[in-house]
C-alpha cells in the first residue's frame, strides 16, 4: 500500500505585529482580558494589498523552497481555508497560478478551523487511491478581513497566516500519514458562522453589514472543544494501536490556551508535549496548525521517524486528528 | 430622555445580539437574559455605549444582574452631570 509521505513543510506570516496594547478600539480594562482568556499576545495582520492566496503562494513556496522542488511537478493543489480571496472560484486557483504550477489541479475545502485535519485526510486519500503521487496541502487564513473590528468577541483573537505540507505517495512506506478520524456535528451549524453574503441570507437581503463579519457563540466553541478534543485524540490513538507516550508532540488548532492545557489534563499528557504558537500568531484558523507543525520540523522538535498527533475543531461544528510520521 | 436612552441601547442590542429576536426589550430585562451575554460580550456594550453617549462604563458595572432600567438611570445621571 503507497502512504501519503511528508516530504516538506513551510509556512508565511505576514510581517505586522499587533499587540493586544494596539487594539486602542477597546478599553485598556479589556484589552487585559485578552491575554488571560486566551493566551494570545500578539497577532498578525496581512498587508492592505495582500489576500489569502497571497499568504497561501508565499508558504507554498518556502515548502517547496526547502528541498528544492518545481512547482511544475506538482499534480495537485488542495487548499484549506475559510476566509477565501473570493466566493468564487476557489482561491487555490490563483495559487496554482501564482505558483506556477501548470500541470496542477487545484481545488478549495472549508471546513473552517478543522480544515487542516480534514485537508490532510482528503490529501492523503487522493494519494493512497494510487491515482496521484505528489500533491501539495496549504492551509491559508485571513481573519482580519472578516471580523468587525469592533467585536470583542472575535478581533483579538485571530490572526493571519498560511501553512504547507508537500505530501509524495511513498509504496512500503512506514511513514506519513498513519490513520485519521473526522467527525461532524451539522445540528450546531449556527454556533460558528459568517451569516451574511450566501444564499441563506443574500446581500441585498442582509439587515446590516455586521451580517457579513465572522461571529461565534464562545462560551459554546469552549465546551464542545474540551468536549470533542480529548474523545477524537484518545480514538485516533486506540485504533492505530499507538500508546499516548510513542507520540512526541500533540499539535492541536490553536484556539486558546486554556483549551490546550484542557486537553492535556484530561489526557494525563504533559502540557510540555502540545505545541502552542497562539500566543504569538493568535488563532490563525485551519492554518495554525499547518504552521505549528513547520515550526517543530524546522525547530528540530520533530525530526524524521518521530510520530506526531494533529488535533483540529472548529465551525460545522467539526473535528479531526491525524496520526502522522514524520 | 430615558425613553431616547432606552431607545438607543434597544438598537444597540438588536445589532450586538442578533439572537435576542423578539424577546422583549424593557426596562426590566437583566444584561443576563441577553441570548450569549457574557464577559466578552460585556465589551461590546461597553465599546456601543461609550461611542453613542459621552461617558465612561466600566466592565464590573455591566454585570448579568445589572437591569437595562439601572444602566439608563445611570447614563441619564452621567449625561446630566456632565
Amino acid at each position: 500500500m503507497q502512504r501519503a509521505r511528508i516530504l516538506s513543510t513551510g509556512s508565511f506570516l505576514p510581517d505586522r505585529i499587533l499587540s493586544n496594547e494596539d487594539l486602542s478600539q477597546f478599553s485598556a480594562e479589556a484589552r487585559k482580558l485578552i491575554a488571560e482568556k486566551t493566551g494570545v499576545q500578539t497577532r498578525r495582520h496581512a498587508a492592505e494589498d495582500q489576500c489569502t492566496s497571497d499568504l497561501a503562494v508565499a508558504a507554498a513556496r518556502a515548502c517547496l523552497r526547502r528541498i528544492d522542488f518545481p512547482p511544475d511537478r506538482l499534480e495537485g493543489i488542495v487548499l484549506s481555508t475559510s476566509s477565501p480571496d473570493r466566493m468564487q472560484p476557489a482561491t487555490a486557483t490563483r495559487v496554482q497560478h501564482g505558483l506556477g504550477a501548470d500541470n496542477a489541479f487545484a481545488f478549495d475545502i472549508n471546513s473552517v478551523c478543522s480544515g487542516s485535519s480534514f485537508g490532510i485526510a482528503v490529501v492523503d486519500s487522493l494519494i493512497r487511491s494510487g491515482a496521484f503521487r505528489t500533491i501539495l496541502f496549504i492551509a491559508s487564513e485571513m481573519y482580519s478581513r472578516i471580523l468587525s473590528p469592533r467585536d470583542f468577541s472575535t478581533y483579538p483573537f485571530f490572526g493571519d497566516g498560511a501553512g504547507a505540507i508537500l505530501f509524495r505517495a511513498e509504496p512500503g512506506c512506514t511513514g506519513g500519514v498513519l490513520h485519521s478520524c473526522l467527525g461532524t456535528d451539522g445540528s450546531r451549524h449556527d454556533t460558528i458562522c459568517v451569516p451574511g453574503g450566501g444564499t441563506m441570507l443574500p446581500f441585498e437581503k442582509m439587515p446590516g453589514p455586521r451580517s457579513a463579519f465572522f461571529r461565534m457563540k464562545g462560551e459554546e466553541v469552549f465546551a464542545f472543544t474540551l468536549d470533542k478534543g480529548p474523545k477524537i485524540i484518545r480514538r485516533l490513538l486506540e485504533e492505530a494501536g499507538v500508546a499516548p507516550g510513542e507520540v512526541k508532540r500533540f499539535i492541536c488548532h490553536q484556539a486558546n490556551i486554556n483549551i490546550l492545557h484542557g486537553i492535556a489534563g484530561q489526557l494525563g499528557i504533559p502540557r510540555e508535549r502540545f505545541a502552542v504558537n497562539l500566543d504569538r500568531y493568535g488563532n490563525t484558523a485551519s492554518a495554525s496548525v499547518l504552521i505549528a507543525l513547520d515550526e517543530a520540523v524546522a525547530g528540530g522538535e520533530l525530526v524524521p521517524g518521530d510520530l506526531a498527533v494533529i488535533a483540529a475543531f472548529g465551525g460545522g461544528l467539526s473535528w479531526g486528528a491525524n496520526l502522522i510520521r514524520i | 430622555m430615558h425613553e431616547k436612552i432606552l431607545t438607543t441601547i434597544k438598537s444597540g442590542i438588536a445589532e450586538l445580539f442578533p439572537d435576542v429576536g423578539k424577546i422583549p426589550i424593557t426596562a426590566q430585562m437583566r444584561l443576563g437574559d441577553i441570548p450569549d451575554y457574557d464577559s466578552m460580550a460585556a465589551v461590546n456594550l461597553q465599546v456601543f455605549l461609550e461611542e453613542r453617549f459621552p461617558l465612561k462604563v466600566s466592565l464590573d458595572m455591566l454585570a448579568e444582574d445589572m437591569t437595562l432600567g439601572e444602566l439608563i438611570e445611570y447614563i441619564g445621571r452621567y449625561v446630566k452631570s456632565n
